[in-house]
């Protein structure tokens, strides 16, 4: 009754690949697979929008590329949790400049996994620092009066202590 | 989730992004600085930080202190508590005579007894009132040990901000009933409300079956209805017309409950100690699960259930109902069944009717899981009525204490799961005629035919169909008993379409050495099915 369990070795389906293009003219290919993670992206593949290049004016060329090499590195199969936490925590530990993109593509290209990963790691930027440590480390205007201020923090006195 | 400003304003910066090239392609050529975010994505990045830092932020800027205004979610159990709070806590849980069950559940409760206090009381007050619909206060979570009073007063804060959903958790000095506006509010969709102590009144019927119109999601633990145990006429087909889930636990006092809420999916009913009828009929419930519920007593209980599109059905901790009724179940149920604990003389014929009961209302599930003492009850079946056939089971999961008496129960469920594909056998020591290993137990593993072995052998025609769709076996507590490798032996010998046997020995009572031969040996056991693999976990 034992048959010789050989899979049969038909060639693999040619990936479907996606072309993107930067708002300065880049083109970038991914597997379809990979821009799957993106719901904007899912939403155009499905209505069959994704034949011609699809126009992202919005992502610029050198953004887009770490973008697509984000989703390529998730959706690779059998990666275990460890390595892809330390990959992750090496994509993100850029100048937070670049950070910033990456957070406003991956909010316009609705990807939850980079927006989650990005948008937390300003949050440990934040995390542990004065109010006016926190402006001089992202450049903020202190647009208060002193009176503003001094009303803001008694209505919060509670967090300082 | 976005709420229609805030992608209104996602919208508008992406057209200045792309219409005016001239005047914008600094947007998009120059460093990118965080004030360049829009205001739902800081909401998004303050989510990640503890509350008191993002109350802190407010101090940034005028506009972080409008977004720490009208942040969506405010959960205050970002807080860690003193142990001055514990100790409060501990003093008046003792002085009812009781004791402090579970200290590290009060690890994020706030300690309100003063207006000073009760920061959360100002931080509503100094919240920007939303404007349009979809901006108000998504969530409020607390955990606190507070007066009545101060609860009912934050609620009606939280409500006059619109709140969607609230998740408390409290603990009072005394009991109190559970505040009306709760029920009437029109945008709570979801509601967890945990009385750790010492618990809480529901209000009045009429009101409640009225009301709780937008509500999705409900979990309360710690009602008590001593006085009026029936929940009969509150979960009605009529009442609560958007609830997909409910958990109820800790309901004191609860001995009927009725759910047959039109639009219910999952159901929880957990640690309702006193709960001998329970009846379900919901037309799109997927989930049911019940644990720590119908005691061992006298009453006749009852069980219930019309639930066709059932998926899965998870019985835990909880006694055999004596009548149990489960109508045109879905036949993809998966069901899993743990019984309380009974003691050797109280097993009798009474529960083994009641299990074949059950047993026979689920003969259509797809998968099904159970405990050793559902063995142990079936073993004192003698006599009694057969089994239902499971025409459908494919996946079977036992815990089974070892020995020959188990050989006959487990012989007439295989009997009658002739289609399994998937067994998973746990063995599990019988205390009463368990032998201590003597850690040489190698030798037990050279007998060519012991007794099991020869009980399975014999009653081989009687499960012909089981072992010839058997496909994978998975073994696991060899070792602790050393009697059952017969078991592996005959399914080895026998299964003709088996793939896999997966076989997870105790390694940490013997020697390397006695495992590694132990291993060696198994792998020679005899087997029908010639490319089946066994493997060791």
């Amino acid at each position: 009754m034992s048959s010789s369990s050989s899979s049969s070795s038909s060639p693999p389906c040619p990936k479907k690949m996606i072309t993107l293009k930067s708002s300065d003219g880049e083109t970038f290919e991914i597997e379809e697979i990979a821009a799957l993670q993106s719901k904007t992206l899912e939403n155009m593949i499905d209505e069959n929008c994704a034949s011609t290049p699809i126009p992202l004016p919005n992502v610029k060329g050198k953004i887009l590329a770490k973008v697509v090499e984000f989703c390529t590195k998730h959706a690779e199969a059998g990666a275990d949790a460890e390595t892809l936490r330390a990959w992750d925590a090496e994509f993100v530990g850029v100048e937070h400049a670049i950070v910033f993109d990456y957070i406003l593509a991956a909010n316009f290209l609705e990807i939850p996994t980079l927006l989650d990963l990005a948008c937390e790691s300003v949050a440990e930027m934040i995390k542990g620092k004065t109010p006016d440590e926190i402006r001089k480390f992202f450049n903020i205007n202190n647009a208060f009066s002193p009176e503003e201020e001094e009303d803001v923090r008694r209505q919060n006195q509670w967090a300082f202590e | 989730m976005e709420t229609r400003s805030a992608k209104r304003r996602r919208l508008s910066l992406l057209q200045d992004g792309t219409g005016d090239h001239g005047a914008s392609s600094g947007l998009l050529t120059r460093r990118r600085q965080i004030s360049d975010l829009p205001d739902d994505v800081l909401c998004h990045i303050l989510s990640f930080l503890p509350i008191k830092s993002v109350a802190r932020t407010s101090l940034v800027s005028k506009r972080w202190a409008a977004l720490w205004r009208s942040l969506p979610d405010l959960d205050f159990t970002t807080i860690e508590s003193s142990d001055r709070v514990i100790s409060a806590i501990e003093k008046l849980i003792m002085s009812h005579g009781l004791k402090l069950e579970f200290p590290q559940g009060f690890l994020k409760f706030l300690y309100i007894v003063n207006p000073e206090q009760d920061f959360i009381r100002q931080v509503l007050k100094h919240r920007s009132r939303s404007t349009q619909p979809g901006d108000g206060l998504r969530l409020l979570r607390f955990c606190a040990f507070l007066s009545f009073t101060r609860l009912n007063n934050l609620m009606r804060d939280a409500f006059r901000h619109k709140v969607n959903a609230l998740d408390i958790e409290v603990a009072t000095k005394d009991f109190f009933n559970l505040p009306k506006r709760v029920v009437t509010s029109e945008h709570l969709q979801a509601f967890r409300f945990v009385s750790r102590f010492p618990g809480f009144r529901l209000p009045p019927l009429s009101t409640m079956k009225n009301g709780f119109r937008s509500l999705r999601k409900l979990h309360l633990s710690g009602v008590i209805l001593n006085n009026q145990p029936f929940l009969l006429d509150l979960f009605t087909e009529s009442s609560f017309p958007a609830l997909q889930k409910l958990s109820l636990s800790k309901c004191f006092g609860l001995e009927k409950i009725s759910i047959k809420c039109g639009a219910l999916e999952s159901v929880v009913v957990k640690n309702c100690s006193k709960m001998n009828f329970l009846e379900v009929r919901c037309p799109k419930l997927e989930r049911l699960r019940v644990s720590g519920c119908f005691p061992r007593g006298r009453h006749k209980s009852v069980l219930n259930i019309y639930a066709p599109r059932l998926d899965v059905l998870d019985w835990e901790g909880s006694d055999v109902p004596d009548h149990c009724c489960l109508h045109n179940s879905s036949p993809t149920v998966r069901v899993s069944l743990g019984f309380l604990n009974i003691k050797v003389e109280d097993i009798h014929e009474k529960p083994a009717r009641s299990l074949l009961r059950f047993l026979s209302g689920i003969s259509h599930a797809r998968s099904l899981r159970m405990d050793s003492l559902s063995i142990k009850i079936l073993g004192n079946m003698d006599g009694l009525e057969v089994l239902q056939p499971f025409k459908n089971l494919a996946h079977l999961e036992l815990s089974t204490f070892t020995g020959r008496v188990y050989i006959p129960p487990l012989v007439s469920l295989f009997m009658n799961a002739s289609f399994v594909e998937c067994l998973h056998i746990n063995l599990v020591p019988d205390h009463n005629t368990h032998k201590n290993l003597n850690g040489n137990s190698a030798h037990l593993w050279d007998v060519s035919v012991s007794e099991e072995e020869k009980q399975w052998e014999i009653r081989r025609k009687a499960i012909g169909s089981f072992l010839d769709h058997l496909k994978v076996g998975k073994i696991t507590g060899l070792l602790d008993c050393e009697e059952e490798v017969s078991l592996t032996k005959f399914l080895l010998r026998h299964g003709k379409s088996l793939n896999k046997m997966i076989l997870c020995l105790e390694a940490r009572k013997v020697k390397d050495s006695t495992l590694k031969q132990i291993r060696s040996r198994i792998v020679e056991f005899s087997k029908a099915a010639s490319n089946a693999k066994i493997s060791f976990c």
